[in-house]
């Protein structure tokens, strides 16, 4: 609720203006008074049903913990790609994701990270020409 | 006649070897998304968009078409062989599916279910080979204030039937509309929501939204579940229905294939509502209600008929109106777009190769996907016994890599992991994610019309309800979101309102 009223406010400083001559900020200021509006129905039938209605999907602190650490190593990882470039951070994940989340052995996990890496590097840098980063890290010590 | 002349030059399209390549690709990483569970048809097209920016719109839609429909085969082995479904449409070909290949029929359940899908899917394409031209030419009489109630309609009614509650929908709803809105306002040059960002200038992008909603949330939802596949272990056999089968299946065959076609034309109906309306209208027709969940064919023909002929007939509002009827066909309007088409009524005419030879691909597809998923059931197997946490990497991987290369650009893949933690959460809390990506791409759509029609009637909201057709959306739109509330109501207090 607060973030749709923050989305309101933002809009209606974009200008709304007139119904004839609608301004930049016109669309965004009626869908962020709807969401405002339905997030405080929301907020009120959350408070008066029954605490064991209103319950969610539920959060267990173990699976918080192990998808808390998946993302932040995502995040690392993406920022990685600017320092030691796409395919050493690549291998690094892999070997992560392979080792950590679901536990297999060192050998496995190397071969396994190698082919996904060579097959990834192959389909998206060779065969579809998106530009992978090489990592400033490495072009710094070939300067 | 013309029609004919129309579908046969169709053909000459489909038929040149890249069109051809390109179909047969679709349909294979269809019936493989379909096979694995954790990817689903949105999240494989969205990663395969950027492979589509080298080469022509109508080899790209053939393509991610392919996916799509593909999709609907493949989802069916793994509900039959493991009784998990490989995609959300097939979870109630398990119910039968299962039981028959416990006692030993797993080929009939597979063979019924392919010849299902490919029967109905291909009366699905005459329904859009005879429905789209004059529905297009309907359309022609569409201005504004039309299109935006009948995007407005689509909205609600997406809203309606995907979710839970209405209020989530509609709240995601909004939220897409407000993303669609991040950018530069394209009438008065000022930038909305960018947080000084130049990367969002452009907005945020289709694919690293629905990469993140679909891909990465799947997977951070996956990884407190335990994805153990439990995969059927006897020899498949016999995948040729007997004669007794068919007569059995027939009536439900074709009765899925009109409920599919029909819900699929609605906006929000699609795949995965018409196989549940058609396992339920078979139940209720059924002489033996009690015996379905316990093996029958009529249950594997009936969801499998209805999904293959919606995913068909969704289609139809997409390329005569411009109007997608469920994510999948957002995300193929997001597609055209990209690649400079405008699908609507003048799609026809202005590019007839695109839309005849889509149509007509989507013929050749339904036949490669028999034999793929016929002869080659075995390879599918053996693809089922890989294990999840050999797969769960590379598709992380993918989804990195895949918006990343949309346009080169490392914002694109914060936005991707972002929007992948914010559609966990929103999964945990019982939001939906299709009305938020229908909203993200129509809402530029649905802004342009809103003001077009504003300044076109200078400030007068009138103009919505003095025309007949908009007014007959904005009424069914109405309507339905009154029903909703007296639902709710009477879910909430029993007593409050008479029946």
């Amino acid at each position: 609720m607060v973030s749709a009223l923050a989305i309101t406010a933002e809009a209606g400083r974009l200008g709304f203006g007139t119904f004839g001559r609608p301004g930049p900020g016109f669309l965004p200021f009626l869908a962020g008074t709807c969401l405002s509006v339905l997030a405080g129905v929301g907020l009120i039938q959350t408070v008066v049903q029954k605490p064991a209605a209103a319950a969610g999907g539920g959060f267990h602190a173990a699976d918080i913990l192990r998808i808390g650490l998946v993302s932040a190593v995502l995040f690392i990882y993406v920022f990685l790609w600017d320092i030691i470039g796409f395919p050493a951070s690549t291998f690094l994940l892999l070997l992560f994701l392979f080792r950590c989340v679901e536990p297999l052995r060192w050998r496995t996990v190397f071969v396994a990270a190698g082919l996904t890496l060579a097959f990834t590097y192959i389909l998206f840098s060779v065969l579809l020409g998106a530009r992978l980063p090489a990592g400033r890290l490495w072009t710094y010590f070939i300067s | 006649m013309d029609l004919f002349y129309q579908l046969i030059s169709g053909f000459a399209v489909a038929f040149q070897p890249v069109n051809l390549f390109y179909c047969f690709l679709g349909c294979l990483i269809g019936t493989l998304v379909g096979v694995l569970p954790g990817l689903g048809p949105t999240a494989a097209m969205a990663l395969l968009l950027p492979a589509t920016f080298h080469v022509a719109p109508v080899t790209a839609i053939i393509m991610l078409a392919g996916i799509y429909y593909g999709a609907m085969y493949g989802g069916s082995t793994t509900s039959i062989l493991v009784n998990i479904p490989g995609e959300a449409a097939s979870v109630m070909t398990c119910l039968d599916g299962y039981q028959m290949a416990r006692q030993g029929r797993a080929g009939a359940a597979l063979g019924m279910s392919a010849f299902a899908s490919f029967i109905a899917g291909t009366l699905g394409l005459v329904g859009l080979t005879l429905l789209a031209p004059p529905l297009a030419v309907f359309a022609l009489k569409f201005g504004p204030p039309e299109y935006f109630s009948l995007m407005c309609m689509g909205m609600v009614v997406l809203s309606f039937l995907t979710g839970a509650s209405m209020i989530h929908s509609l709240m995601m709803a909004c939220f897409g509309i407000i993303i669609g809105t991040v950018g530069t306002d394209t009438v008065s040059g000022s930038t909305r929501f960018t947080f000084g960002l130049t990367e969002l200038m452009d907005g945020v992008g289709l694919v690293p939204l629905v990469m993140g909603l679909f891909g990465i949330s799947e997977i951070i939802l996956n990884l407190e579940q335990n994805v153990d596949r439990d995969v059927f272990k006897a020899k498949v056999k016999g995948l040729l229905p007997t004669l007794e089968d068919w007569v059995q299946a027939k009536w439900a065959l074709m009765r899925g294939t009109m409920i599919g076609f029909w819900l699929g034309i609605l906006p929000g109906g699609g795949a995965v509502l018409s196989s549940f309306v058609a396992y339920a209208v078979e139940k209720r027709f059924s002489k033996q209600p009690e015996r379905f969940g316990t093996g029958m064919i009529e249950g594997v023909a009936a969801p499998e008929a209805a999904n293959n002929a919606a995913a068909q007939s969704a289609f139809i509002p997409l390329l005569t109106l411009g109007l997608p009827a469920n994510v999948v066909m957002a995300l193929l309007l997001g597609a055209l777009i990209l690649h400079g088409v405008t699908p609507g009524p003048l799609l026809l005419t202005k590019h007839p190769e695109i839309f005849w030879g889509v149509v007509a691909s989507m013929y050749l597809g339904n036949a490669m996907l028999l034999v793929l998923n016929l002869p080659l059931i075995g390879l599918w197997v053996q693809l089922l016994r890989i294990p999840y946490p050999y797969l769960m990497p590379a598709v992380v991987l993918f989804c990195i890599v895949g918006s990343y290369s949309v346009a080169n650009s490392i914002t694109d893949v914060y936005l991707m992991l972002g929007f992948g933690i914010f559609g966990y959460l929103m999964k945990k809390l019982k939001f939906d994610s299709p009305p938020l990506v229908l909203a993200f791409v129509l809402g530029p759509l649905i802004e342009y019309y809103f003001k077009s029609s504003l300044m076109f009637s200078r400030g007068s909201f009138a103009v919505f309800f003095t025309r007949p057709i908009s007014l007959v959306c904005l009424v069914i739109t109405g309507v339905i979101f009154l029903s909703s509330i007296i639902s709710a109501l009477r879910r909430r207090s029993p007593g409050l309102l008479p029946k």
